[in-house]
């Protein structure tokens, strides 16, 4: 059964050094084309989507569509799916697009969870990483949605930046605690192929930091959230008073998703699949209501379910996968006991999840879920 | 069977036959010579002109230089109204490849050499000038890229008769790249090569001198008719193997095939016989028919020993019999390539190769990969050290792991050659200040021509092994050239130095070395090592050590973050591929005890910056 839904809007004002996620700077004329292909997406799909419980609006940046394309795909959102049921609905948004109107707009139609990028305090730090907010934003956008008494705010951070001293880190963890947030996700920096950090490391004008800087970073991170009132319950992302993104882990615990818009990936049926990240081709193609996706992969159900579930710190039950895949977990991967003796994995009872040296060296024991050839 | 031949035809046609090699220094410019006389020649039409047509494996052509000789016959329509047969047999312009050259050569009536305008005469060249001159071959000087600023035609003359002691008065000046030159060039190969003696009444005498495996139709020998002649259905007899064959096909390269009736004397081309033993055919052998067979072979080729020795391991143990096929085949048009089964106690089952230098070394390597694809790892290489034991007994050792206990050791000798630079004046003192830190014996200077100097030195093999082409290209700006050739066995002070992972002695990493040098260059590698091989989930110490005494350590810091942070917008697909990536890269690596080794760290010890 589909509960989920995600909505693509590969648009930004400025591109951050850092991103290599499918997004352009576009024309306010192509951003009208592609908020009515995407509309139109929906409406083709509406049967679909009758017991949709979260929705998940990214990007991109969102929130910096003008008002007028915001409510036409917040209202089109309205007409195919049932908000009043709906149990979260995220939009992403950077501080600088908060404003009282767009608020308005987004409780209009029933958005209840914001997602900011805030990435760090550190006014240098977000000039290099060319984030076009200031500081003063962020308190300013989180006053607004305060004002208007919105539900649930969740913000992003980056920590282990090129530089980022072990100061800097506590200086920003001390900040983001005193915004007083519902949730937070903190990532750490990540040189992607195909941003600017990647090509400026290239060329040998940054350097990354030591692996032994950023895994103290890390644990820095996780232990000063925790002692003050996040819970770690994913690799990164923390939650007070049990507010945990209910539309993250429908893909953590391997529930059927739809992605819709240029580059969208969706799970359905066991079955991978994508919309090529193409905005002009994406609304050519609408045109015809062809939403036809790239290319389909018929997945593992069990790989999945553990590389995936293994990320959350509450980690997985034996029995319901054995039974939900009709299988013996320990038989068909022998390498979960070595997991186990080396401290990975803790066996418990009847669950199985990550011991914190786990969180810290996850790619070992997701490694085992891969296949190669 | 077929028609009768008709020999006074055939005498007829031999006069018009031409066989010839272009001998060069890489880069100056023997292939595209190659390629604009076939262009020139219309042999192939422009449509089908990839540049540097004779090049076909694909390492030639992104290294630009060549590695297997090739023959082409062209059709050739001269001033003097007659059309003469041609036969281009391309040679390798490195030193490693001499044994390759001497083969082609022996094929040929005359040579081409070719000399860059600007660059002069190169160390490399002299050596295949004067193979061609011991093979009494006809030599025409050819100076090319005469169209460069930089050209200098006449020093160049000069430096042709000075260095060489040719006749450079008749020199075609040309620009292979512009075209300048060529028919100059293919009208003195008509006057001046000669066409080819040989009997084609007498008892078949067919020289091999390379062959290549077609998996249809066998192993297919690429020979030059020296007497007599062979046809389809003809039975024949390899002189050295004693194999015999029945000939299913006869042909030549235009340089597609080419199928002919017969094949006469000085015809360059090939046979086909269903021949599916590789080890019969021969390189250098001498086919005969076996009704009427030759007295006695022909000459076969100054077989050249192999200098350096690497082992090779397949990465995973199931590939060891792919591995020996891989050397069987590339042994098959490379004879210089030797082989035998060895163990390692970190590697497993592998093989020892020999090989003639450096350069051939690493193209065997490639081959291997690319053309078989089969991952490998490469242990650094050795050379052949005489050990003389306490006991009075010498034992030959290529493999540092075979080295005797250093109780048991009286002395050991090692191989020095004669190194020949030439390069321009100045950077004469960045050479000898190169050769000395190698422990290079300075051994004669010379001026020749201008501004160009010519130095000698006895230097251990061993030395040039590790870095010394990298190092004096670096330190030349790649003016200098160099080649080298055994002298003699020196009496060194030489040590066997061990690397340890977590402990436990790696033999694959095991090298000899100079004793003063030992400290340093064990510092060198453990630190290298530290850089190349992964951090584990444990740390790693790594160290050198001399007869069990650690000189030198290094230490691998274990793993301490290695977890993928982001969800993108469920984008799992991306996520997988990132972990297939880093599970992939440890397949790759070679698990030695419980540390897994990559590749480079097996060859890291070549490059090092002491």
């Amino acid at each position: 059964m589909l509960t989920s839904i995600y909505v693509h809007i590969p648009f930004c004002d400025h591109i951050c050094t850092y991103c290599d996620f499918h997004k352009e700077i576009a024309s306010d004329r192509k951003k009208r084309n592609y908020i009515d292909a995407l509309c139109r997406e929906l409406v083709v799909h509406q049967d679909d989507l009758v017991d949709i419980k979260t929705i998940y609006i990214g990007g991109g940046t969102p929130l910096s569509l003008d008002e007028q394309l915001l409510a036409k795909l917040l209202e089109t959102i309205s007409q195919v799916v049932d908000t009043s049921r709906l149990v979260e609905y995220t939009i992403e948004t950077n501080p600088n697009n908060l404003t009282a109107s767009k608020i308005a707009l987004l409780q209009h139609h029933g958005v209840n969870r914001v997602s900011i990028g805030v990435q760090t305090f550190q006014s240098a730090q977000l000039k290099f990483l060319n984030r076009d907010h200031k500081l003063a934003d962020v308190t300013n956008g989180i006053q607004l949605l305060r004002d208007a008494k919105f539900p649930t705010i969740s913000v992003d951070m980056i920590f282990s930046l090129i530089g980022q001293t072990m100061a800097e880190l506590d200086d920003d963890l001390n900040k983001v605690i005193a915004l007083g947030v519902d949730h937070i996700s903190y990532y750490s920096l990540i040189l992607e192929e195909k941003t600017i950090l990647f090509h400026m490391y290239r060329k040998n004008e940054i350097e990354p930091n030591d692996e032994d800087l950023e895994g103290a970073m890390y644990e820095r991170v996780i232990d000063t959230l925790q002692a003050n009132g996040y819970d770690q319950y994913e690799i990164s992302n923390f939650a007070r008073n049990g507010a945990e993104s209910e539309h993250n882990k429908t893909y953590w615990l391997n529930r059927d998703y739809r992605g819709f818009g240029s580059g969208a990936h969706s799970l359905m049926d066991g079955k991978r699949f994508y919309h090529e990240p193409n905005v002009r081709r994406y609304i050519q193609r609408a045109a015809s209501d062809d939403f036809q996706p790239t290319s389909v992969e018929v997945t593992d159900g069990l790989a999945d379910a553990l590389m995936l579930g293994l990320r959350l710190t509450k980690g997985v039950s034996v029995t319901e996968l054995n039974q939900r895949y009709d299988t013996d977990l320990f038989a068909r991967y022998p390498e979960l006991n070595n997991h186990i003796n080396n401290g990975f994995i803790i066996h418990d009872n009847d669950r199985l999840f990550l011991s914190r040296s786990g969180i810290l060296l996850g790619n070992i024991v997701f490694q085992t879920f891969v296949e190669v050839t | 069977m077929s028609k009768s031949i008709d020999y006074d035809k055939i005498r007829e046609r031999q006069k018009l036959i031409r066989n010839f090699s272009i001998i060069a220094h890489i880069d100056h410019g023997k292939s595209t010579l190659a390629d604009r006389i076939l262009e020139h020649t219309e042999s192939v039409s422009a449509r089908d002109m990839k540049n540097q047509l004779l090049d076909s494996m694909d390492i030639e052509r992104e290294r630009g230089i060549t590695i297997k000789l090739n023959a082409v016959e062209i059709a050739y329509k001269a001033k003097d109204g007659n059309t003469y047969i041609f036969h281009l047999i391309d040679t390798p312009g490195h030193v490693d490849f001499t044994y390759e050259v001497s083969r082609s050569l022996a094929a040929c009536e005359g040579a081409v050499l070719v000399v860059d305008a600007a660059q002069g005469i190169e160390a490399q060249t002299l050596a295949n000038v004067y193979l061609a001159i011991d093979n009494d071959l006809e030599i025409l000087p050819l100076i090319n890229k005469i169209d460069l600023p930089s050209a200098e035609p006449d020093k160049v003359k000069r430096e042709i008769e000075d260095i060489i002691g040719l006749d450079a008065s008749d020199a075609v000046l040309a620009s292979a790249k512009e075209g300048l030159g060529i028919t100059d060039i293919l009208e003195q190969i008509v006057h001046l090569i000669p066409a080819p003696t040989g009997d084609p009444e007498a008892p078949l005498k067919a020289l091999i001198f390379d062959s290549y495996f077609d998996p249809y139709r066998g192993v297919i020998p690429s020979i030059r008719i020296v007497e007599g002649t062979v046809k389809k259905g003809d039975k024949i007899r390899m002189m050295a193997t004693k194999a015999e064959y029945e000939v299913i096909d006869v042909g030549v390269f235009t340089p597609t095939e080419k199928k002919k009736d017969y094949l006469a004397p000085g015809d360059v081309g090939f046979l086909t016989a269903s021949i599916k033993d590789v080890k019969n055919v021969r390189v250098g052998d001498t086919i005969t028919s076996v009704p009427k067979s030759a007295n006695e072979p022909l000459p076969g080729y100054r077989k050249l020993n192999p200098m350096v020795f690497c082992g090779l391991y397949p990465i995973d143990s199931g590939d060891y019999e792919d591995l020996r096929d891989a050397l069987e085949k590339l042994k098959l048009n490379d004879a210089s390539l030797i082989f035998e089964p060895e163990t390692s106690q970190a590697l497993g089952f592998g093989f020892r190769i020999g090989f003639l230098g450096l350069l051939h070394m690493e193209i065997i390597q490639e081959r291997i990969d690319r053309e078989f694809n089969i991952p490998m790892i490469a242990t650094s290489p050795s050379v052949i050290y005489h050990v003389h034991q306490t006991d009075g007994s010498v034992v030959n050792i290529d493999n540092p792991c075979d080295m005797p206990p250093i109780q048991q050791i009286d002395f050991i000798e090692e191989p020095y050659v004669t190194a020949t630079v030439m390069t321009p004046e100045d950077y004469v003192g960045v050479i000898m200040e190169l050769c000395q830190s190698k422990r290079g014996i300075f051994g004669d200077m010379q001026y020749i021509g201008e501004n160009r100097v010519q130095l000698v030195y006895q230097m251990p093999l061993l030395e040039i092994v590790y870095d010394f082409f990298d190092r004096l290209k670096s330190g030349t700006k790649g003016y200098a050239s160099f080649d080298y050739e055994f002298s003699q066995y020196r009496r060194s002070d030489l040590v066997k130095m061990d690397i340890l992972l977590n402990g436990e002695i790696v033999d694959a990493l095991s090298t000899i070395v100079f004793r003063e040098f030992a400290f340093r260059r064990g510092k060198a590698i453990t630190e290298k090592l530290k850089d190349v091989i992964p951090r584990h989930m444990f740390e790693i110490p790594v160290q050198a050590a001399i007869n069990s005494k650690v000189i030198a350590r290094s230490t691998i810091k274990a793993m301490r973050k290695n977890v993928l942070a982001k969800c993108y917008g469920g984008d799992v697909s991306r996520k997988k591929k990132l972990l297939e990536k880093q599970k992939e890269g440890k397949k790759r690596m070679k698990a030695v005890g419980n540390v897994e080794v990559p590749q480079e760290a097996f060859l890291s010890v070549l490059s090092l910056d002491d």
